[in-house]
């Protein structure tokens, strides 16, 4: 029965067969072809997802664990934290009664501690609706102090608006403790969250605890390297110094703490009469939220 | 000996047979090979599941969409301010701080400038406009002889070298004499920062 097949199909014209052949022929390159790319396929993408694969489950299942975690914590915090933007960062109407006040605590205190001169009358404009939905009014105000006093008066403008111990720090700083924290101990993020969500002022004032309270979810050396490190580089430092000083202590006592947010406009900057002192004239925006 | 002629029409007879039995059979196994044999060899089992070529990529892809999902989800627990505008202000506040690093850079490059003298450059201004991202310094080049001029573009080359700067306007170099016989390079620079 095969041989009488084959004698027919042999029988058929060449041409016919030929062009059947040469169909045929070209499947087969393709069908190679194919064959070709699946094994550069599996040796280009395969192996090195097979690899990665369950390093990217692990990450996925240590995500859902700290989301769960701290999304139990975080859901009390959310609404104080949003009030406190409201009603001192970003009120819907400038006080400017208080942006006053912290300019003569500024003045006052830096000229008792001989870092301040001379301040000169404050120059504040009507409010300027501005394309992002936000108000603004600019401040210009001139200084006559010594570099400290200039440092001091900068970290002041650099520091308005923020709230927490997570504003302060960069997003390089958060990620690089988050990415040590998913290493070592997935669930120390409760930790972390506690310390970044922490009042800055709060945190100045006692900043041990907060640290401590930390460093106890993590006993490796690297991860308390890491965390020091940050500590000591950040602006978290001059935080502390700022506010644990009488500038902080009295722009805390008459409630002037948290500062409004501020942006830098202008700055102009002159030797001063004496060696490290300079006349700064600084034109700020205060912003508030357009109601 | 027989030496038989062929024409083209029967070797094309011929060979057009085998021709075709061979084509059938290549594709044939090739076609064999890639519902049964490639399938299978290219699976992989990760986690009790097996996955070939297409859905591994497509697995991968989903977990790398999920993970980028949760992180965002994370940050947004770990900085609960969910406030758009507070967000978007602290940003420009930040980015308007670059001032200070700008003033650092040119304090560095006057240290490294004539290394042991720092009263070569005097700077008598500063003035910086954050909306554009604009500075311009004025003062002089001094205490270095007839050089001034030269030590200037030195100055001038070395501001423009720092990272932050895109781009360095001078004013015209020139050098004047003091009453006291010293010579000085007085300048404005405007500097244009990223």
């Amino acid at each position: 029965m095969i041989s009488s097949a084959f004698k027919r199909l042999a029988a058929l014209h060449p041409i016919l067969l030929f062009g059947t052949g040469s169909g045929l022929m070209v499947i087969a390159g393709m069908l190679m072809y194919a064959h070709i790319q699946t094994i550069i396929q599996v040796r280009d993408v395969s192996v090195p997802i097979v690899g990665q694969l369950p390093q990217m489950e692990r990450r996925l299942a240590a995500l859902t664990q700290q989301i769960e975690l701290t999304e139990l914590h975080s859901a009390t915090r959310i609404g104080s934290q949003q009030e406190k933007v409201e009603v001192y960062a970003l009120p819907e109407e400038t006080n400017v009664s208080r942006v006053v006040a912290t300019f003569e605590v500024i003045r006052d205190v830096l000229t008792r501690d001989g870092l301040l001169a001379e301040m000169s009358n404050l120059d504040i404009s009507e409010p300027v609706k501005r394309d992002d939905g936000s108000t603004s009014r600019t401040v210009s105000v001139e200084f006559a102090a010594h570099e400290d006093g200039l440092k001091t008066i900068m970290l002041l403008v650099q520091l308005s608006g923020l709230l927490t111990v997570g504003d302060v720090l960069t997003e390089e700083e958060v990620e690089l403790l988050v990415d040590r924290i998913e290493q070592e101990n997935p669930s120390g993020i409760v930790a972390l969250e506690q310390f970044l969500t922490a009042d800055l002022l709060r945190y100045a004032e006692n900043s041990k605890t907060y640290e401590e309270q930390l460093k106890r979810s993590f006993s490796s050396m690297t991860f308390l390297n890491l965390f020091e490190n940050v500590l000591r580089t950040s602006l978290l430092r001059d935080v502390k110094s700022l506010l644990r000083s009488d500038l902080g202590e009295i722009l805390s006592g008459y409630k002037l703490w948290p500062l409004q947010l501020m942006a830098i406009e202008e700055v102009s900057m002159k030797p001063g009469d004496a060696p490290k002192w300079q006349r700064l004239g600084l034109t700020l925006l205060v912003f508030s939220e357009e109601s | 000996m027989n030496t038989q002629r062929h024409s083209f029409g029967d070797i094309a007879r011929r060979t057009a047979f085998s021709f075709f039995l061979f084509s059938l059979v290549l594709t044939a196994l090739l076609a064999l090979s890639w519902y049964l044999l490639v399938p299978e060899l290219t699976r992989v089992e990760i986690g009790g599941t097996v996955r070939g070529l297409q859905e591994l990529k497509a697995y991968k892809t989903d977990l790398e969409g999920q993970i980028l999902t949760m992180e965002d989800q994370r940050g947004s627990f770990l900085l609960p301010v969910n406030h758009d505008l507070y967000e978007r202000l602290k940003g420009l506040k930040d980015e308007r701080l670059v001032f200070q690093k700008l003033r650092k850079e040119i304090r560095q490059v006057i240290v490294d400038l004539i290394p042991g003298r720092t009263d070569i450059v005097v700077i008598s201004g500063f003035y910086f406009d954050a909306t554009t991202n604009i500075g311009e310094i004025r003062g002089e080049v001094t205490n270095v002889g007839p050089r001034s001029m030269t030590v200037l573009a030195q100055f001038v080359e070395d501001i423009g070298a720092i990272d932050m700067v895109t781009n360095v306007e001078t004013s015209r170099y020139t050098r004047q004499e003091g009453e006291n016989g010293s010579f000085y390079s007085p300048f404005t620079l405007r500097i244009s920062v990223r």
